[in-house]
């Protein structure tokens, strides 16, 4: 626990500005609603406008993303420059206001008067608090939305780093997607209903991402379910789509038990609120029990397990594919799936020290998140349907953000989650380009040698592949890489790191390795060889490529925006101004975030990562493009796989194959292991000691209980039970004709038994107690 | 005063409303005990909300008055239907649930 | 009868019932008429009269809402039920085509089942009740408490009331009205002191409704919205 108290001391007193702050930051609450607005205008107007509501939702998303930049920049020149008063400044000056306080706790942000005294205060922070003084605030606002038995239930924004990026992300991605939809569903028969929808959608993650209570972060998580049903299902009339809809749902409910669970915990032990900032808050205080922490962290462990598609509940992801190729790029990159992981970032305490993470080498997070990295990379191996290995690899990239979080590398996680939306953005839209040219998404039967018939496709599809497989200097590198570091496993960088996650780093590892190896198999599966499919494949139009394009570009490069320490120029320990800006400008400092230690980045971690990050796709590239591809030439068909393979010919592989291919499915567990062990050498054992040992004694046991047997027949048998038998027959017989007279249907005379019986039962309680 | 007899008041009330809601055959008299059974609550309420001194009580019995004055629509609306279909209001021949 | 008898008896061979005599006469005659009133609003024969019946049993209930000091919910009662329900029954009787007069055949045969459950109920609720509550007084506390911050004002422009009180006669210019100066006061003159606010029953309801009870206020409302739709599509010809 000392760590802890450490831990505690070093957290800031404030958390958010009180003073004046950009007009944009105080009204974020427009980003969410224009595409809000524009889900209603499609709903009501969409049918009657030229394009059927699409270009309605894309000017509402582009406003929205213009103003997400804009809020970028705002807050970019807040946190590095803030210096009026905050919460800790008000609170201090509350004593002299107090009256002044409370009544204006009904509007916005307080502004303290009383600038001089403000001024003295805030020199003061900046002396104690260190790097950039006390700026790192975040911008609240708050309404009462309506009170009841004594509780404020509030609506408002809350706006710091994790939320700024994520506006940024939700809308980058959502307005490409939109562009992108109006090609690639043209004509569809749900057309203006799929616009609503896809805006409705943009709108609830942008509201979850600026939520400041667990209440609206409820309503926002269960918003993006509902949309994320409906788009789902977008072809429901086909019963694949609507059972792969049900089920992202219905899995989503299982963890939404635990998302309830988990907040009413937190309600209740801090006190009756549902503020983040007061949760977190009283969590580092150290107000709320161990044990209430633990537990509000486990079950909302199982709502991130749902909605981000950790092991055991990912199931439904893959499934999810059955939507069209947008929507599944949309969830996968930058909504539904990064609510858990965000939900975790915004009520980081919670997890923190509900798992206690620092300091200690292995937690239920970062085991969930490392299991989920290495399982769900091995299924991506044996799919043959483009977009459920690109599910598959979100699987696994996500299991990578819950295991950075798991071990204390909050902004390592952030920075994935980033990076990671725009390489599986670029993959899903380039995946649907292919599968909109080939209408099919199966990649072995449908697919090979695009490359020639799709080329700006391809070139979008390598270099996001590339990043998905971190090599150096694409985006995915560079988040990959301080995940690795963050674990501080083995001794790397673990004198800052939060514990000695061993384990974390290797999986991790492991991960980085399959990557590389299934992306590799894609690609041959899908842009090498001969084209197996029908018809003559052609390039997409510009609203398809141009998309692809834009997110190529930031895969390539959006890893520059978090250089370590180190890189360049510099020294490990104090970045330059260029180096780490995204966590600079993302992690919170601040009252309501725990103090968490930075790792060291390590160079030959990083050499190390590398080489497995290319061990991966060096083998897959000897067997695709080496073997198969020679293969193929000299029998002049194109070939998905050697014929006499290593899962043709070796039992193990086969049978590890098998198993992929039923997604470990615990059935075939349970019959194939367990159940062939027992018939193996322990039903041999079991055989012979039946035969010589047991056999006697049965037989011995059997005739005694024969001449027992006869003699109770004939006595208690035939007398004592067949008299009970009967009688009771007869009685049942007997009431049943009895109280069928009560059943004469007349509802007054059941409502007299039912008052008669209330008033007995009333009775006997009174009597009683 | 007693808060007994307040109460006492409205147990007697309630009881006479319970008593013709079982007994009577015509559909807009069983609603009217049904009245009378919802304004031995309101009475309840009111005498508890002046024994405990605040307006508690007071504002749930104007909640239950609106709740009454709902169930009468809708409770009238449903015995004119029975009235239309069987051109009778009669409770006691309503008797299709007989097992 | 007996039931009411029983109560009527009870009321008067209490001690408690000669300390507020006005209020306890009061009672008697309206527990006496509503009771008599529902009793034979659930026995008479004529469907009209029973609705007259109901009439008296609610503006009964509405007179001892107002005893109780809940003059708000009396005169709603009065509003809503006698001023809207009772109508709403009237025509429903009108509507449904009910016999005029009397007519046996509104009450079923079988009066002693209801009886029975009846009469064991209130022994039940009766019971529970002496047990509970057998000696608790009501106590009433002030239905209009005035509340009150010190002011100064201008003696030209006080009540003369207040400055024949308050002993002011002659002076001109600001005066300062205390806490103690205020209690000196009778409640009738308090209400009119510069500064005094009156705090009454209703102002006390509204605040309860709009604040606290906010959420139960927009649910009736969307209830009521339900309920007149409801009617409408259950009651309407195909």
């Amino acid at each position: 626990m000392s760590l802890l108290t450490l831990a505690v001391e070093a957290v800031p007193k404030e958390s958010f500005a009180t003073g004046d702050v950009s007009w944009l930051l105080n009204n974020v609450w427009l980003i969410p609603t224009l595409p809000a607005l524009s889900f209603l205008g499609i709903l009501f107007f969409g049918k009657r406008m030229p394009k059927g509501g699409a270009e309605l939702g894309i000017a509402a998303v582009g406003a929205a993303f213009l103003l997400a930049i804009l809020s970028n920049v705002a807050w970019m020149d807040h946190r590095d420059n803030y210096s009026g008063p905050t919460d800790a400044g008000a609170a201090h000056a509350e004593d002299d206001h107090g009256d002044e306080h409370s009544e204006d706790a009904l509007g916005a942000s307080v502004v303290i008067d009383g600038q001089s005294e403000q001024v003295e205060l805030t020199s003061s922070f900046v002396e104690e608090g260190g790097e950039g003084g006390h700026a790192a605030v975040a911008v609240l606002n708050e309404r009462d939305w309506f009170r009841n038995g004594g509780v404020d239930f509030k609506v408002g924004t809350l706006l710091d780093g994790p939320s700024v990026i994520m506006l940024f992300v939700v809308t980058t991605i959502s307005l490409l997607v939109h562009i992108y939809s109006t090609d690639y569903v043209a004509g569809d028969r749900r057309y203006t209903h799929y616009f609503a929808f896809l805006s409705l959608f943009t709108a609830s993650m942008l509201g979850y991402v600026l939520s400041s209570n667990i209440l609206q972060m409820i309503v926002a998580w269960e918003l993006v379910g509902l949309c994320s049903f409906a788009l789902i299902g977008h072809w429901w009339e086909e019963k694949p789509n609507s059972d792969a809809a049900l089920k992202a749902f219905l899995t989503n409910r299982v963890g939404d038990i635990g998302l309830l669970v988990g907040m009413i915990i937190l309600f209740f032990s801090a006190g009756g609120t549902f503020d983040v900032i007061e949760i977190n808050k009283a969590v580092i205080n150290g107000e709320i029990s161990q044990t209430a922490v633990t537990w509000a962290a486990i079950s909302l462990t199982a709502a991130v397990m749902s909605k981000s598609g950790q092991f055991v509940l990912h199931t439904w992801l893959p499934d999810a594919m059955a939507g069209p190729t947008p929507v599944s790029a949309l969830i996968h990159a930058a909504t539904l799936v990064v609510a858990g992981v965000f939900m975790i970032a915004r009520l980081y305490p919670v997890f923190y020290y509900g798992f206690s993470i620092p300091g200690s080498s292995i937690n239920g997070l970062a085991l969930i998140g490392s299991i989920t990295v290495v399982f769900g990379g091995l299924l991506a191996f044996v799919q043959t349907d483009i977009k459920r290995v690109l599910a598959y690899s979100t699987v696994s990239q996500l299991g990578y953000m819950v295991l950075a979080l798991g071990v204390g590398a909050w902004t390592a996680a952030i920075f994935h989650l980033f990076t990671h939306a725009f390489f599986k953005a670029g993959l899903f839209l380039g995946s649907g380009s292919v599968a909109h040219s080939v209408h099919s998404f199966d990649m072995k039967q449908d697919m090979g040698g695009m490359r020639k018939f799709m080329p700006t496709t391809f070139k979008t599809f390598m270099i996001c592949s590339i990043a998905l497989a971190g090599v150096f200097p694409t985006a995915g590198f560079w988040s990959k890489d301080e995940i690795l570091v963050g674990t501080g496993g083995l001794g790397v960088g673990a004198e800052k790191a939060n514990g000695n996650y061993h384990l974390m780093l290797i999986m991790g590892l492991v991960g980085a390795m399959l990557t590389g190896a299934y992306m590799t198999r894609c690609i041959y599966l899908t842009f090498f060889g001969e084209f197996r499919g029908h018809g003559t494949p052609h390039e997409s139009g510009k609203r398809i490529t141009v998309p692809l394009i834009i997110l190529s570009v930031f895969a390539a490069g959006a890893g520059l925006l978090n250089l370590p320490p180190g890189f360049l120029a510099g020294s490990a320990s104090s970045p330059t101004g260029w180096q780490e800006r995204f966590g600079h400008f993302v992690e919170p400092s601040a009252a309501y975030f725990p103090a968490i230690s930075h790792s060291v980045p390590s160079w030959w971690l990083a050499v190390v990562a590398s080489v497995m990050g290319l061990i991966g796709p060096a083998i897959a590239y000897w067997y695709y493009f080496i073997k198969v591809d020679n293969l193929s030439k000299e029998t002049g068909e194109s070939l998905t796989e050697l014929p006499n393979g290593l899962v043709a010919n070796n039992k193990l592989a086969a049978t590890g194959h098998a198993f992929l291919v039923n997604k470990y499915y615990l059935d075939h567990l349970y019959n194939d292991v367990i159940v062939a062990a027992v018939k193996g050498p322990i039903s041999k054992a079991a055989y012979w000691i039946n035969q010589n040992v047991l056999d006697e004694v049965v037989d011995t046991a059997g005739r005694t209980s024969v001449k027992a047997g006869e003699a109770v027949y004939k006595h208690i048998d035939q007398g004592l039970i067949e008299g009970a038998v009967n009688g009771s027959g007869i009685l049942s017989s007997q009431s049943g004709q009895g109280l069928r007279k009560l059943q004469t249907g007349k509802v007054q005379q059941y409502a007299a038994l039912l008052f008669a019986g209330a008033t007995i039962l009333a009775g006997i309680f009174i009597v009683l107690v | 005063m007693m808060l007994n007899q307040f109460l006492l008041l409205a147990a007697v009330l309630f009881c006479i409303g319970v008593y013709g809601v079982l007994t009577r055959r015509n559909g807009v008299l069983v609603l009217m005990s049904v009245e009378l059974i919802l304004n031995a609550v309101n009475i309840n309420l009111v005498a508890f909300g002046a024994f405990r001194d605040n307006v508690q009580g007071d504002v749930f019995a104007i909640f239950v008055i609106a709740v009454a004055a709902a169930e009468v629509g809708v409770g009238l609306a449903m015995v004119l239907l029975m009235y239309r279909n069987r051109k009778s209001t009669d409770f006691t021949e309503l008797d299709m649930l007989k097992g | 009868m007996i039931a009411a008898l029983t109560l009527a008896q009870e009321v008067l061979t209490r001690s408690e019932f000669t300390d507020a005599l006005p209020q306890n006469i009061a009672f008697a005659i309206i527990a006496g008429v509503m009771l008599f009133s529902a009793f034979k609003m659930v026995t008479t024969g004529n469907v009209v009269h029973a609705a007259l019946y109901l009439m008296i049993v609610l503006a009964a209930s509405a007179a001892i809402f107002i005893l109780l000091g809940s003059d708000f919910v009396g005169a709603t009662q009065i509003l809503v039920y006698i001023g809207a329900i009772i109508v709403l029954f009237l025509f429903g009787i009108m509507l449904t085509k009910a016999q005029l007069g009397d007519d046996d055949s509104v009450s079923s045969e079988r009066r002693g089942m209801g009886a029975l459950v009846g009469v064991l109920l209130f022994v039940v609720i009766g019971f529970a009740l002496v047990d509970t509550y057998e000696n608790i007084e009501v106590e009433f506390s002030d239905p209009e408490p005035i509340a009150f911050t010190p002011t100064t004002a201008d003696v030209d422009d006080l009540p003369t009331p207040v400055i024949e009180a308050l002993g002011l006669e002659g002076r001109t210019g600001e005066v300062e009205i205390t806490r103690a100066d205020f209690d000196s006061l009778e409640p009738e003159v308090q209400r009119r002191v510069p500064g005094a606010e009156v705090f009454g029953n209703n102002k006390q309801i509204a605040d309860a409704i709009f604040s606290d009870y906010i959420v139960p206020f927009e649910a009736t409302s969307v209830l009521l919205l339900a309920a007149l739709i409801g009617a409408v599509v259950v009651a309407r010809k195909e």
